[in-house]
């Protein structure tokens, strides 16, 4: 973003020079600069871009140039740290390893067309590792002082007025702005005298009128975690709430919630159903009860509820499994009923192994909710306890 | 797909036994193959079906070996044998008896191995069907009889017997394409009566009739299946099968009592022969039924039309009966 050129004596100007296509053809002028021993301009003066038949493109009004840089106001020297996407400057001014804080001082970039740009101060970035600071005010006189103190030492010795922005981090925080990364912020001015420009009192500033980002930061994580605390609650409710209708459902149907956890093929006397589909080739997805009791080359036998394999399961041991799956006929093998034999294909979740005859086990309100809920260690205690948490005042 | 496959077929049996027809009338003149090509060729379905061999006898039978219907390299069915017997396409007498046997698809499969019905009953690889078709048509009785004895082994056979009486109207009918039209019209429409044009249709008089089915393994594994799909053995008391099995008695013996006293074949002969034979059947216990029509001096369409709302009433008037 930022370019160099040399004025008609040599020295060489920082700026961002937008000149596009008659570049070759414009020069740059100045008036009242010296060139500084690295060959930068240096000293106050006037800028202007000319070009080559005497138009003036471009022109400044005083501006204060620190190796290179034009400034709006007198800046002692400056060491540039970081250019953002908007051309704004952040210049180094100093680090204090006890309190690990780093001072930076920002520029906003100013135009007077075809890029001939300067720079205005613009605040203090304070990058501190002291956070915990901003929750007591003599810590933070502390903080600021330290700042405005630096403020005066390096850049600007006569500076009557001061914006300082405290972050924890260099980039999110006083690049980025972003409000997770934000400490503090406080203005802060002293009186000057208007003919020499010079300070004739103390800095002086209000915490009243501060920004604690951090209190807000610490309300708006309690809201988020209240609000997440409360969400969770919900969905507990929801989850006894279709637990305590399992609950109910048992005493009626004792057998239902096995019941429902079940899907088989649907056989009709007149129309086939779901059989006559399968019987052209296509595949039915279940949630079978299943005895295997046998193995047969790769494959698991089973004799409940009728007689199926298991392709490729030889490693199920006999028992009862809750299978979830595909149904196919293969016409080509026959049961021993003569039906085209049943092929059960395991799905993507596993089979549950069962402990009781018939899956019994399975027939329990918490197991089926579980299952529904697809939460293996849900319990109605722990639920209970998350909504508890969430209604506490 | 399937659909249209069958229908091809359909349709291309249906050619072979009009050919067949127009065949054996030209058969005087000795040229009975020769009639059938040329009448496949007007219909543009010469393409569609060829055989091996076909011999005539001056009796008026016939008989076409190793029939093979579709395109060419695509055969879509086979037939094993037709043979044509009986033959007169009179103005009084008009009568027939066309026997295929073995039709099968190019698999070898029966030609019904493709349909809902093989599927439904769990059964893919049926042998080839057979099918036979008779009818007598006098034009001074004013009456007709036809038969239709379709049989697909391993599945089950159907027989169908109709004698008829007060045809002729219906036969001059037939004949005339715009009464025709009208007759289907009316089918679209579902118009319950018959108008003017439809009267001799009106006069057409069921004397006897019967419906046999005979299972051959069809009904027997429908029974296994709908045991298997729709009746649930409980865990921990004992074999499945012999679970499924005593429920499937005491559904049959509950239907079979519900039938007793809700009368549901009332306007039978005997509702209660009726139920038994239906559950006979349905339990597997008996290979076939029987329906029978009997009415004592025979049925008009009308008078059934005229009863169409009440169904009952209506089915009554043919006397029917069911037996093992």
């Amino acid at each position: 973003m930022l370019k160099t050129m040399a004025d008609q004596n040599g020295c060489k100007v920082v700026s961002t020079f937008r000149l596009g296509e008659g570049a070759q053809y414009i020069t740059l002028k100045s008036d009242g600069l010296t060139c500084g021993p690295d060959g930068y301009a240096t000293g106050k003066g006037r800028l202007r871009l000319e070009r080559s038949d005497g138009a003036r493109i471009a022109q400044s009004n005083d501006v204060w140039v620190v190796s290179g840089i034009p400034f709006t106001s007198p800046i002692a020297a400056a060491r540039l740290a970081y250019v953002n996407d908007n051309g704004s400057l952040w210049f180094h001014l100093d680090s204090d390893p006890a309190s690990r804080s780093h001072y930076l001082l920002r520029a906003e970039r100013m135009s007077y067309g075809s890029g001939l740009d300067v720079w205005r101060y613009n605040r203090i970035d304070v990058v501190t590792e002291n956070a915990d600071v901003f929750r007591n005010a003599a810590d933070i006189k502390v903080a600021v002082d330290g700042a405005l103190r630096v403020l005066e030492r390096t850049a600007l010795p006569d500076a009557g007025n001061a914006r300082i922005v405290f972050s924890d981090d260099f980039q999110q925080g006083a690049i980025g702005d972003q409000m997770e990364h934000l400490l503090y912020m406080i203005t802060a001015d002293r009186p000057t005298d208007w003919r020499t420009g010079k300070p004739r009192g103390e800095w002086r500033y209000n915490l009243q009128y501060a920004q604690n980002y951090l209190f807000k930061r610490d309300e708006m994580l309690a809201r988020k975690k209240r609000e997440e605390l409360m969400r969770l609650a919900n969905q507990e409710r929801d989850h006894l709430r279709q637990y305590q209708n399992l609950v109910e459902q048992a005493k009626s149907d004792p057998k239902g919630i096995l019941g429902r956890m079940q899907r088989d093929v649907h056989y009709d006397l007149l129309t086939g159903g779901d059989y006559r589909s399968l019987m052209a080739g296509r595949r039915a997805a279940v949630r079978m009860v299943v005895h295997v009791d046998d193995h047969k080359d790769n494959d698991a036998i089973a004799d409940w509820p009728y007689e199926m394999r298991l392709p490729g399961q030889k490693a199920m041991k006999e028992g009862w499994y809750l299978v979830p799956g595909d149904i196919t006929l293969d016409a080509k093998r026959q049961d021993d009923k003569g039906l085209p034999l049943t092929l059960l294909t395991l799905g993507q979740a596993a089979p549950v192994a069962c402990q009781k005859e018939g899956c019994a086990d399975l027939n329990d309100p918490l197991v089926g909710a579980r299952m529904m809920l697809g939460l293996p260690d849900w319990t109605p205690e722990k639920a209970q306890a998350v909504i508890d948490q969430a209604t506490q005042p | 797909m399937i659909k249209q496959k069958n229908g091809l077929i359909a349709g291309g049996v249906v050619v072979v036994l009009a050919a067949a027809w127009w065949g054996l009338g030209a058969y005087a003149s000795g040229k009975a193959e020769d009639e059938i090509v040329a009448l496949l060729d007007k219909t543009g379905q010469r393409d569609m079906v060829r055989w091996e061999s076909i011999s005539a006898s001056p009796f008026g039978s016939a008989k076409l070996k190793q029939v093979t219907i579709g395109p060419a390299g695509a055969p879509v069915a086979l037939i094993d044998t037709v043979k044509i017997s009986g033959l007169r396409n009179t103005a009084d007498r008009r009568s027939g008896d066309v026997t295929i046997e073995g039709a099968a698809m190019p698999n070898g499969y029966s030609v019904l191995s493709q349909t809902d019905l093989a599927r439904q009953g769990g059964k893919l690889d049926l042998p080839p069907a057979n099918l036979r078709v008779r009818w007598d048509y006098d034009r001074d009785d004013d009456d007709a009889e036809i038969h239709l004895n379709l049989e697909q082994p391993e599945a089950l056979s159907a027989e169908l017997s109709l004698n008829l009486e007060r045809v002729n109207g219906a036969v001059a009918m037939a004949e005339d394409g715009s009464a025709l039209a009208a007759m289907g019209m009316m089918g679209l429409m579902g118009m319950g009566r018959l108008d003017r044009t439809l009267a001799p249709l009106g006069e057409l008089r069921i004397k006897t009739g019967s419906l046999s089915v005979k299972d051959d393994g069809h009904v027997k594994r429908s029974i296994e299946l709908f045991k298997r799909y729709n009746l649930t053995a409980t865990p921990g008391e004992g074999n499945p099968d012999k679970q499924r099995a005593k429920q499937f008695d005491k559904l049959v013996s509950d239907s079979k009592k519900r039938c007793y006293d809700q009368k549901s074949f009332s306007g039978f002969k005997d509702n209660d022969d009726a139920c038994k034979a239906a559950a006979n059947f349905a339990s597997g216990d008996k290979r076939s039924i029987t329906l029978t029509l009997n009415p004592r001096n025979g049925v008009s369409m009308a008078e059934l039309l005229s009863n169409a709302n009440n169904q009952a009433k209506a089915f009554a008037l043919l006397a029917p009966a069911l037996e093992n």
